[in-house]
């Protein structure tokens, strides 16, 4: 229910993975076949000696040094302001409000309504089963609408349809107090808390 | 070992639609008093289009540990590329290899360096970028299932719904907890009990049970039901 | 009711002018806030602030709510705590600048609430 781009992470992946794919066959090629050897030999010294013209051309007036170096080095920085700016996206998402108005039929003002309010409701009504290990519900945003996502952890051999559909209703009744549907999303989940629960204590 | 495969082997419902979408659909405002406020029939439709996106996202795997990964080694080779720049720049002896000799160095190749360790390092990069390809391509489905719900989207890991169907042949079979296991997959789920000796188990009825578990259950997609009862028993359980 | 922090009419207008310390106003906005929300007034939060020279009060507080398990068993539960709890929130506020108004003399432009919990409560409560 996070904010983590699924697509942008495997789009980004996939150029590493090839590119790391093709300079690993490529220094594997140079290891074994000696005719790759010779043509990278030539394209490569080819290559190294334009770069080294070019930079000859681009002297900073005063200086031996060219500024590629200097733009190379800027290139390098953005690379990696942007490679923590993706790490930064993963896992975003947590948010505080369920819903957010401004109304001003009486009195002008903002309303807002804490995701606190519906994990501590959900929370206390779950509290009285027998048969969970675990519950816990957070709030996020998503594409600028709040959801809420309720994680139960049920013991063993609890039907799953009968739980979700318990929750469901928990559910209804919280739009009722509420009077507003946020969406919701029920994780039934299998923690590491559940493996070691009593089989017998279930519907 | 005997198998008890199920006599269709994949079920459709065509009465409930492609299996594979579910409808969150908001319930019908008129029915609770105190309904929520006027305008959120096409709220509900958002609700509806938007939980079954972040249904779908539930079930495939995020690749956050991989874009980590990922990330950290871009970085620490960008890193370390502006290291040996700046002290090149600033004319102390490089850390490691001075950026002009290493590109010399690698014009050079295979000249300079031992083949087996050019090859053998080749193959580990080979490795490690095939290994992030796959990652980036493969569709790295979660072992979870969902499950219909008029009013919120529902994810359901397959260790709790082994645990109900489990629960359910057991009963069935009339054995303990630990002659039962059951593997859920994606389609398949499959039930290996082990008999009490002496106590002959009828399959059908096993199986019976588990359907019928699975059906009130109405996983999506809905997968088939095998039940392998084992040649060899357990002794008085 | 607390005291007040007006002064009294005297018989005799005097020249001078009253005004009211700001934790005054807080302690009774606080007090408002807490009898339209159903909860102790230690759990509120209030917070002053200009609106273009016009005063601006900030609320954060929780609320008190039934348990979901009644509202399923009886959904007219709701009304007897007053209506939803957007709809509380909304009479929460003229509820509280109209006793900050009469108390205090000073007009509020504006109130901003937000319901930062839950009080769950089990017991019965008839209004």
């Amino acid at each position: 229910m996070n904010g983590t781009p699924h697509v942008l992470n495997r789009i980004l992946i996939g150029i590493l993975g090839l590119k790391l794919l093709a300079i690993g066959i490529l220094l594997m090629l140079l290891a074994t076949v000696p005719a790759v050897g010779r043509w990278w030999q030539g394209w490569s010294t080819g290559l190294w000696e334009h770069a080294k013209y070019l930079s000859e051309q681009t002297r900073i007036p005063g200086r031996e040094e060219s500024w590629l170096w200097i733009a190379a080095a800027a290139v390098l920085v953005v690379l990696i302001v942007l490679m923590v700016a993706w790490v930064s996206q993963q896992g975003k998402g947590r948010a505080n409000l369920i819903v957010s108005e401004y109304d001003d039929a009486r009195t002008p003002g903002d309303v807002n309504i804490g995701g606190n309010l519906a994990e501590q409701a959900l929370k206390a009504a779950l509290a009285e089963r027998a048969d969970l290990a675990g519950v816990t519900v957070a709030t996020y945003e998503v594409n600028g609408r709040p959801g809420l996502r309720v994680r139960v952890q049920p013991r063993q051999g609890v039907s799953p349809h009968l739980l979700a559909a318990d929750v469901s209703r928990l559910v209804e009744a919280l739009d009722l107090v509420v009077g507003r549907k946020t969406p919701v999303l029920i994780h039934i989940g299998a923690g590491a808390r559940t493996r070691f629960s009593k089989a017998e204590r279930v519907r | 070992m005997s198998h008890a495969q199920t006599p269709h082997a994949r079920r459709s419902h065509p009465d409930r639609g492609h299996p594979d979408t579910l409808h969150a659909a908001d319930t019908a405002d008129g029915d609770t008093p105190g309904a929520p406020a006027p305008g959120t029939s096409d709220l509900g439709d958002r609700i509806d289009v938007g939980l079954q996106r972040i249904l779908k996202r539930e079930t495939r795997s995020s690749r956050a540990g991989m874009a980590g990964l990922a990330a950290a080694l871009v970085i620490a080779a960008c890193v370390y590329a502006l290291l040996e720049s700046a002290l090149r720049a600033i004319g102390q002896p490089p850390w490691l290899i001075d950026p002009q000799t290493a590109a010399e160095r690698l014009t050079a190749l295979p000249g300079g360096t031992s083949p087996l360790l050019l090859g053998a390092l080749g193959g580990v990069v080979a490795m490690v970028g095939l290994i992030f390809f796959l990652n980036a391509v493969l569709p790295g489905r979660k072992s979870r299932h969902l499950l219909r719900d008029p009013r919120a989207g529902v994810v359901v890991d397959d260790e709790v719904i082994a645990s109900a169907l489990a629960r359910a042949a057991r009963t069935a079979a009339n054995v303990t907890q630990e002659q039962v296991m059951v593997v859920v997959s994606q389609r398949l789920v499959v039930v290996n009990v082990r008999p009490t000796s002496g106590v002959p188990l009828r399959e059908e009825r096993i199986l019976a049970a588990v359907e019928d578990e699975l059906q009130r259950m109405a996983p999506s997609p809905m997968p088939s039901v095998r039940v392998n009862v084992a040649t060899s028993g357990v002794i008085g359980a | 009711m607390s005291s007040t922090a007006e002064a009294v009419q005297p018989a005799v207008s005097l020249a001078g002018h009253n005004r009211i310390s700001t934790q005054a106003l807080t302690t009774l906005a606080q007090a408002a806030a807490a009898e339209a929300l159903g909860v102790s007034a230690q759990d509120v939060r209030a917070e002053w602030s200009d609106d273009d020279g016009l005063l601006a009060l900030s609320i954060a507080a929780p609320i008190r709510v039934p348990s979901l398990t009644e509202v399923l068993r009886d959904p007219l539960r709701v009304e007897g705590y007053g209506g939803t709890v957007w709809d509380r929130a909304v009479a929460a506020k003229t509820a509280i600048l109209e006793r900050v108004t009469q108390l205090s003399g000073s007009t509020l432009s504006r109130v901003d609430i937000r319901i930062s919990g839950a009080r769950v409560s089990e017991g019965a409560r008839v209004q």
